[in-house]
């Protein structure tokens, strides 16, 4: 028997992020592909006698100026980028969402935290990561760091004002007239409603995570023209670009875009699913443009 | 405590400001009273009269925008300087004090089951209670709020209980620990007749049963007088009467009790008065 005997025709409905099973099989299929190819491939050796070739049956991708096969460098860069920007989000999600739950509950401290937030966040935080690199070294620990210091303040933000509407709500007060500690409350009553926001922060984060991490490689910070990752293959192709040879740009930016295209459909999913709607609108590629233009022009 | 004591609860000279938008009012203004242990006291008033900040800078559960400038709290003989926000211990809340708030529809947390519900509330007091031990009490204290079948209801959601249903379950959540004092703001909000009788009557049989006091906050006059021995009655944010409820019905000294008083009454009188024309308009067809 079922609780459900006691309503009057209600069922009982989780809602589902049901969208966002595919985007994650996408991401999860690269990962694993360049994992794959880290692990058990050789490493693509430059091979000067074939430089620049255009995709072909042999290269798919074709292969850059050093002759390096740009198909087994794209795959092998997410080996890096993407272990790296889950890193950077793990790190900003462990430090942003207590903090932004202990300032959406403590209002004594929640106006002076969001002061400051508007102060770091006024700061160039990228130019400030160059920085460090040219005085500190040059490294890849950086970048998690990076991507952590640019998104706690945007946890923070979020939670605190989800927080604020949640803390009007009459249980919240119930729960504190029955003697519930401001800890307990935040976490029996408060965190369960905001799991699939999290969630889909979190995915969100992990996608600009992946462009900060790209953009830093595009640089050369943290990383140099050795290290198998789409923003320093994007940086190496784009000195040859104007020879024509489109393969050695194209082919990590797509990688990338499909990637961070997956974690923003993973959290519009969520998103969606929070808002108790059904799956996204648009479910194929094809589709994107016509949802873009077509229910952006919609909405207005 | 022996009941000719200070007293469960009492406050004194209680004043509570709200500021909003850098403007301060005064929501509460020195109000004084006592609850004796078994007592059942009701706090009258119209909407924006106080009674609501009173109940909530008791137990220390003011929003932030209200700050208790002065006054002093007595609880269980002791007595404590109120702080900004008001309010007993952490620990007497839910133990000591139970709270019933106004509105069921709101008062319970929309996605856990009502088990969750009761475990949080049990481990809040005491941190290392067991499933099984907490299972065991909610079933008995939805049992003891006239619930049938309670421990299939526990598994069930707020969404999946009538309004009445929901407020027993409240109730049951506000007394379950055995308190002293039960704080009812308002209980009977949005409930239909015959379940404002019962809640209302579960509310007292605890307090007789249990010697249990009561402090009702509602606008409800009559209904303050059927189930409180003593009225306060509250008019923008001051006490203007006290009394026990023969006095204050028989005799109001105010004329803001004696104009409450007159409207019950009209109200009374214009629904017969309604019914009788109707049927008569019958009568003549």
């Amino acid at each position: 028997m079922t609780a459900t005997e006691f309503t009057n025709g209600t069922t009982r409905r989780r809602s589902r992020p049901r969208g966002a099973v595919m985007p994650s099989i996408v991401l999860i299929t690269i990962l694993l592909l360049g994992l794959a190819e880290r692990l058990f491939a050789a490493a693509p050796l430059p091979d000067p006698t074939r430089t620049l070739a255009p995709p072909s049956k042999d290269a798919w991708f074709g292969t850059d100026a050093i002759g390096v096969d740009v198909f087994a460098r794209t795959l092998s860069a997410a080996a890096t980028d993407i272990p790296i920007a889950l890193l950077g989000t793990f790190m900003a999600a462990v430090v942003g969402i207590p903090l932004g739950l202990a300032v959406g509950i403590n209002s004594a401290w929640s106006e002076r935290a969001m002061r400051c937030l508007d102060g770091f966040q006024a700061f160039p935080i990228l130019l400030f990561t160059i920085a460090v690199v040219v005085l500190a070294g040059n490294s890849a620990v950086v970048i998690p760091f990076a991507i952590a210091v640019i998104n706690i303040p945007r946890y923070m933000r979020l939670l605190r004002s989800a927080c604020l509407s949640l803390r009007e709500k009459r249980f919240v007060e119930a729960a504190t007239a029955a003697g519930s500690s401001n800890v307990r409350t935040m976490r029996t009553h408060l965190l369960p409603h905001l799991r699939l926001l999290i969630l889909s922060q979190t995915s969100l984060t992990a996608a600009n995570a992946l462009v900060i991490v790209s953009a830093l490689g595009f640089l050369g910070v943290g990383m140099n023209a050795s290290t198998p990752s789409w923003g320093v293959m994007m940086a190496s192709g784009a000195t040859v670009l104007s020879r024509g040879s489109w393969w050695t740009v194209v082919f990590p930016a797509a990688a990338m875009f499909v990637c961070v295209y997956s974690l923003n459909r993973v959290s519009d999913a969520l998103t969606r699913a929070q808002a108790g709607e059904g799956p996204a609108a648009p479910r194929s590629l094809r589709r994107v443009a016509q949802h873009v233009f077509v229910t952006r022009r919609n909405r207005r | 405590m022996s009941a000719d004591g200070p007293g469960l609860l009492g406050a004194e000279a209680l004043s509570v400001e709200y500021t909003t938008g850098g403007v301060r009012v005064v929501a509460v203004d020195r109000v004084t009273f006592t609850l004796k242990p078994g007592e059942r006291l009701g706090i009258v008033g119209e909407s924006g009269s106080g009674k609501s900040t009173v109940a909530r800078a008791v137990l220390g559960t003011l929003p932030p925008a209200a700050q208790v400038t002065s006054g002093v709290l007595q609880v269980g003989g002791r007595s404590i300087e109120a702080t900004a926000r008001g309010g007993v211990s952490r620990d007497a809340r839910g133990a000591e004090i139970g709270f019933v708030p106004q509105n069921p529809f709101g008062a319970l947390n929309p996605i856990l089951t009502l088990e969750k519900q009761f475990r949080n509330a049990l481990r809040a007091h005491r941190r290392r209670a067991t499933r099984a031990e907490a299972r065991e009490l909610a079933v008995r204290a939805m049992a003891g709020v006239g619930l049938a079948k309670p421990a299939m209801l526990l598994r069930a959601r707020p969404h999946e209980l009538s309004g009445g249903m929901k407020q027993r379950v409240v109730v049951a959540l506000a007394t379950w620990l055995s308190p002293s004092l039960v704080i009812a703001d308002e209980p009977t909000t949005g409930l239909d007749l015959i379940n404002q009788r019962l809640i209302m009557d579960l509310l007292r049989k605890g307090a007789s049963d249990e010697g249990r006091s009561l402090l009702l906050v509602t606008h409800d006059l009559p209904m303050a007088a059927e189930y409180c021995a003593r009225l306060l009655v509250m008019r923008a944010g001051r006490v203007v009467e006290e009394g026990s409820v023969n006095s204050i019905l028989s005799n109001p000294k105010h004329e803001y009790t004696r104009q409450l008083i007159h409207s019950v009454a009209m109200l009374e009188s214009g629904r017969l008065e309604d019914g009788t024309e109707s049927s008569m308009d019958g009568a003549a067809r």
